[in-house]
């Protein structure tokens, strides 16, 4: 078989032969010459085939594709967009939630304390009581298992006394204790040392505080 | 006149020229098809003015860039299958030669004597029949098939010759 009949042969099926055959054979002059010539030929039947195919209509349908396209792609980054913009969206109400939130719990604090004050008694001031400027409007007020010291941190400004511990367990310790505004000092030391573990005296402005009781552990 | 209005005057002006161009180099409708549409759909994308007296040869000259990147990327295999040219940069250059050599050579189909040897060529050419489908269409030999073959190529050659 000469090399132009193997050359034919082998276009038959090109990929059965490797990278290497083919440049073995195409390394022949007369191989590649009829190569490049029946390459030319189909470029020419494949040129005079593209005239008689382009009409009008396949032009007009391939700009309509190229539109179409473009469109649709517009259409992905607009949608992208209102993702994004969701997105936004969603942040911003999500810090307006946040801020809301934040504001209501501020507002609500001062109603937490406000639930442990029994509303039984109208906030009638008596006048023999000197309303101090810490405590505006003296409301009732219960405490419920609360620690000593903080009972009288309150109850020092309102009555503008000092607090002396004599003890370090005594501002640790607890009770439950219902406290009215209309109450005079007098009154308060006075029922609080019913509480036998509690002993408290006045000299001049300041309490002397003494507890015996074990408090219980902070909770 | 917006871009994509003078965009659009381009494709109907060009498109069939652009599009033979591309069948020439890589004898695919659809491959070509894509070729101008992708030439297009950048240009639509970031459209630079063209002017008037250079659209043609910027546009065939993207068509040709184009396919042979397309010819480029493919294994050896495969440009024997689609019949691609090897010589890519040489051959091809001069497209106005490239032209005028395919109408001589689409001439000389018309041409070829005896009948069967433009059968053989029509049929494997354009209608895509491998030598071996021929050869049982005609009821001869493949052998038989690649003398009437090269019997046409050789005519054809001498086709050329006389440009």
């Amino acid at each position: 078989m000469n090399k132009t009949d193997l050359l034919l042969q082998m276009m038959e099926q090109p990929k059965r032969y490797t990278a290497e055959e083919w440049q073995e054979i195409l390394a022949n002059d007369e191989c590649r010459e009829l190569y490049t010539l029946m390459s030319k030929t189909q470029s020419a039947i494949d040129g005079a085939h593209a005239n008689e195919e382009v009409t009008d209509d396949m032009i007009d349908a391939e700009w309509q594709r190229l539109i179409r396209e473009k469109q649709e792609v517009k259409i992905e980054k607009y949608s992208f967009l209102k993702i994004a913009a969701m997105f936004v969206g969603i942040l911003m109400l999500s810090g307006i939630a946040y801020a809301a939130i934040h504001f209501i719990s501020h507002n609500n604090a001062p109603k937490e304390q406000d639930e442990l004050i029994t509303k039984s008694q109208p906030s009638t001031s008596d006048s023999q009581i000197s309303v101090t400027d810490t405590i505006a409007i003296p409301q009732p007020k219960l405490y419920d298992n609360v620690p000593l010291g903080e009972i009288f941190e309150e109850l020092s400004n309102y009555y503008n006394v000092k607090v002396v511990y004599k003890n370090e367990d005594a501002p640790r310790l607890r009770l439950f204790y219902q406290w009215k505004p209309e109450y005079t000092l007098e009154r308060v030391v006075e029922m609080l040392n019913n509480f036998d573990w509690i002993q408290i005296q006045v000299e001049n402005d300041t309490l002397f505080i003494r507890t015996t009781a074990i408090p219980a552990k902070d909770c | 006149m917006t871009d994509q209005s003078k965009l659009q005057k381009l494709f109907k002006q060009h498109y069939r020229q652009m599009y033979r161009l591309a069948t020439i180099l890589l004898h695919d409708d659809a491959e070509s098809k894509d070729v101008v549409h992708d030439i297009f759909a950048y240009l639509l994308d970031d459209y630079t003015d063209l002017r008037e007296d250079t659209a043609e040869s910027y546009l065939l000259t993207s068509v040709r860039n184009r396919c042979l990147n397309v010819i480029r990327k493919r294994q050896i295999q495969e440009r024997i299958e689609h019949l691609y040219l090897l010589d890519l940069d040489t051959t091809i250059t001069p497209t106005e030669r490239l032209e005028e050599e395919l109408k001589a050579l689409y001439q000389g189909i018309s041409q070829l004597e005896p009948p069967v040897c433009r059968d053989i060529i029509i049929q494997h050419f354009r209608d895509g029949m491998t030598f071996k489908e021929i050869a049982c269409h005609l009821d001869v030999s493949e052998t038989t098939v690649y003398k009437h073959l090269r019997r046409a190529l050789s005519q054809l050659r001498t086709h050329l010759k006389t440009l």
